[in-house]
């Protein structure tokens, strides 16, 4: 008598009997129809929702340009009042003089038109969005444009954008979970191909192929149960208010400090948007715009207390900046802004060699960021102790902004002027005073001669000398004794300029910084500046002026400390210094 | 009839059943597919509606900002004119100013209400202003009537659409639960046969019922 096979065996040799294999693959084959049909569900149900973000995504997209374009409508419009309201104020200021000088029955009409006037004011004041409080101080007489901007134009913005980013990104969540199941149908497929053949096909290699199908089968279930769990979160309706109006808190932070530097304002700024962004991670923590906008945050408190002269404090806040940067590139390995803010946030903490990684990284994927990463790189290159790459690459980053004007963006040129001025006024750098110099020159030129370097010309000029002249009766200028600091009510400075060895139709601009008192850059003051031809002898002594023509200054020079620098063809010829206290 | 002839038409019955079942899947799969692709042009439509929003939208603010800042100004010269009267008759002395300053405001304020559509001037407290809302409800309306201007319709219809979609799609499960019964019934023997074939059809009339009842709906 044979021995009784134990269990397992005994399925082997059912297996092994052609009807029972047969029997079990076929009822597999049937068994794989009402699996295939549940993961055509799933795939459908996904395809379905990943086409409604996309078209909502879509909608939003239109929403936010019919924003934008509403809101420059209503911004015309309010400018308009504001302009009337700015006419009324000069008639007033006008009748209000003519009275004064006036005859008994005109000074009675100036009288009355000025108080006239001044009610027709009143009335369009309440009417105007930028003619009275929140962004219009009567007493101050400025309106704060910026922050009506951000409250009417970004912010909603913002809200909307980040909305439709959202709903791109839900697209994309359920787009790659249809894709999942796809691709899952299609190996199926294959499965089923698989099996069938077994049934077909003798012997043992019939076994290998319903085997194959199996094992085929089993990862397409589990892979398929595993997208099945994936479920789609996105941040909360008032997570993403809170995040634009954290965003518009951050640009007015940005914008403080590149158009000022004024490190209160802009830590003020700051903080009450990180106060904003911290509400929204305390709900959302993994919220990536969010965390953007706290990496953009800190990196921004780090630069304003690293430019302050604040080392310590700035480090501890760009250490924050390049974790939360880390956090992002880690979910978003492409993306060369965020190489950007590392690469320049490991510059500003003195790791040179990680910044030019990281900047190197930026590069490659945002080859129209050429000028102002290449100038970045520059700078990490010299303070790293490799001064010749560092010229070679500010050269490149120059050559590209000529090849590609749209990168010679003058404000990004003004900002790397005055934050390596600062960066060797707090640690000298040798080389740094030459590359801000090649950077200045190349500003010049590409903006007057369209080269990216100065020519070459052999005018010689001594630094201009600030003088305080003096009148005879006549009005005429009798005397020109020097003179560098002038009272705050001071309208003109006036500066004497001598030049030898011009050509007619040489270029020559001058450009005015200012400093305040306590501020750590030297801001250029594009109003004071002028580009002209030279057409006037080659030897010249001329007396001339840096005025003030803002009407809001009330047309005189504001206080603090004012640099005049002139160039000839391009080339950094003098500098001089004068101040208004 | 022998045990065998009844078994096989037993067996020739359950494949004219497993066929059944899948042509009747991929009939409802058809129809789904078409609700699914009436969805998509529901929201083709959602998007042109709101393109066509905002180009009216666009047109109408650039209109308000005319209408806004010449109301405004026609306003202000009004009662600048007007105040300039009442000063002039109590103050007898430099008449010739009183009456050049009249002129001039009041010339300036007609030339201001000959720019603004003055069916949406409305006077509050004795004062002309624009009504902006009534002439954006207009002006919106007037365009609605031409175009859909509001994608919110579109969006309820496609995704009415879709649920309709998932609903036909889902129903296949039934009909793969009738072809897998079906199968089983013929791989048993024949009194197992019976109640596996009839799970089956109970399994395919679900699905096709519940179908006929949503395409009939």
């Amino acid at each position: 008598m044979e021995p009784r096979p134990a269990n397992r065996n005994r399925l082997i040799l059912r297996l092994k009997d052609d009807k029972a294999f047969k029997t079990t693959v076929t009822l597999l084959l049937a068994g794989l129809t009402i699996v295939t049909s549940l993961i055509v569900i799933f795939n459908v149900q996904a395809s379905a929702r990943g086409s409604a973000a996309g078209r909502d995504s879509r909608i939003f997209g239109i929403r936010y340009l019919t924003h934008l374009d509403r809101a420059q409508w209503e911004f015309a419009a309010e400018k308009d009042a504001l302009d009337f309201y700015k006419e009324l104020s000069g008639l007033m200021i006008q009748a209000q003089a003519y009275e004064g000088m006036a005859g008994a029955g005109d000074a009675l009409f100036y009288k009355l038109t000025r108080e006239r006037l001044d009610k027709l004011r009143s009335v369009l004041a309440a009417e105007g969005e930028l003619t009275r409080p929140p962004y219009f101080n009567p007493q101050g007489g400025v309106p704060d444009l910026l922050q009506y901007y951000l409250d009417r134009i970004y912010i909603p913005a913002a809200e909307i954008l980040e909305r439709q980013e959202q709903k791109k990104a839900e697209g994309g969540f359920w787009g790659s979970k249809s894709d999942a199941y796809t691709a899952g149908l299609a190996v199926m497929a294959v499965a089923v191909f698989l099996l069938t053949l077994s049934l077909v096909i003798g012997g043992k290699i019939r076994f290998f192929m319903a085997g194959a199908g199996l094992l085929l089968v089993a990862a397409v279930i589990s892979i398929s149960a595993v997208t099945g769990t994936r479920d789609w979160s996105g941040p909360a309706d008032e997570s993403i208010r809170e995040y634009a109006r954290a965003a518009g808190h951050a640009t007015r932070a940005q914008i403080i400090f590149n158009l000022t530097g004024d490190p209160g304002a802009t830590l003020s700024a700051a903080a009450e948007a990180e106060a904003n962004i911290d509400r929204v991670l305390a709900r959302e923590p993994r919220y990536h715009a969010a965390i953007q906008i706290r990496a953009r945050l800190r990196t921004l408190k780090g630069e304003t207390l690293f430019y302050g002269g604040k080392a310590e404090e700035s480090r501890r806040e760009l250490e924050k900046a390049a974790a939360d940067l880390d956090t992002l590139l880690r979910a978003s390995p492409t993306d060369g802004y965020l190489y950007w803010s590392r690469g320049y946030a490991a510059y500003l903490m003195g790791r040179q060699e990680a910044s030019e990684r990281f900047i190197d990284q930026a590069l490659k994927l945002l080859p129209d960021q050429g000028f102002a990463l290449g100038v970045v790189k520059a700078a990490a290159l010299l303070c790293g102790g490799k001064a010749a790459e560092g010229g070679a690459s500010l050269d490149e980053a120059i050559e590209y902004a000529f090849r590609k004007p749209l990168a010679s963006d003058p404000i990004v040129f003004r900002t790397f002027i005055h934050n390596l001025e600062r960066y060797q006024e707090l640690g000298p750098v040798d080389g740094l005073p030459a590359m801000i110099r090649r950077l200045k020159e190349a500003a010049v030129s590409l903006a007057v001669l369209k080269k990216s370097r100065p020519l070459t010309e052999q005018s010689e000029i001594a630094p201009p000398r600030f003088v305080a002249p003096v009148y005879d009766k006549r009005g005429e200028i009798t005397d020109v004794p020097p003179c560098d600091r002038f009272p705050k009510s001071t309208a003109r400075a006036y500066f004497l300029l001598e030049l030898k060895g011009m050509r007619s139709g040489q270029s020559i601009v001058r450009k005015v910084y200012r400093r305040f008192p306590g501020q750590p850059f030297w801001i250029e003051q594009l109003l004071l500046g002028r580009a002209e031809h030279w057409e006037g002898p080659a030897e010249a002594r001329l007396l001339g002026d840096v005025e003030n023509p803002i009407p809001e200054a009330g047309q005189v020079l504001t206080g603090g400390d004012y640099r005049i620098e002139i160039y000839i063809d391009g080339n950094l010829k003098a500098t001089s210094f004068f101040a208004i206290f | 009839m022998s045990e065998n002839e009844a078994s096989d038409k037993h067996r020739t019955l359950l494949s004219i059943l497993i066929a059944l079942a899948a042509v009747t899947g991929a009939l409802v799969s058809w129809h789904a597919l078409r609700v699914g692709g009436a969805a998509s042009g529901e929201d083709g439509k959602a998007v042109t509606a709101a393109l066509d929003e905002a180009a009216s939208e666009s047109a109408i603010a650039s209109e308000i900002f005319g209408y806004l800042t010449n109301a405004r100004r026609f306003q202000l010269h009004r009662d600048n004119a007007k105040a300039v009267r009442e000063d002039a008759m109590k103050n007898a002395a430099v008449p010739d100013r009183w009456l050049d300053e009249w002129q001039g405001e009041s010339i300036r304020a007609q030339a201001r209400i000959a720019e603004l559509d003055t069916d949406f001037l409305k006077t509050e407290g004795g004062r002309w202003t624009f009504d902006r809302e009534r002439y954006e409800r207009t002006r919106r309306s007037q365009i609605a009537m031409e175009k859909a201007l509001d994608p919110a319709p579109f969006i309820e219809r496609s995704a009415a659409k879709r649920r309709e979609a998932n609903l036909l799609v889902s129903f296949n499960a039934l009909f793969a639960a009738a072809i897998f019964l079906f199968t089983v019934a013929l791989k048993t023997d024949l009194r197992g046969k019976l109640v596996w074939t009839a799970a089956g059809g109970l399994a395919y009339l679900a699905g096709a019922g519940l179908a006929l009842w949503r395409v009939l709906a």
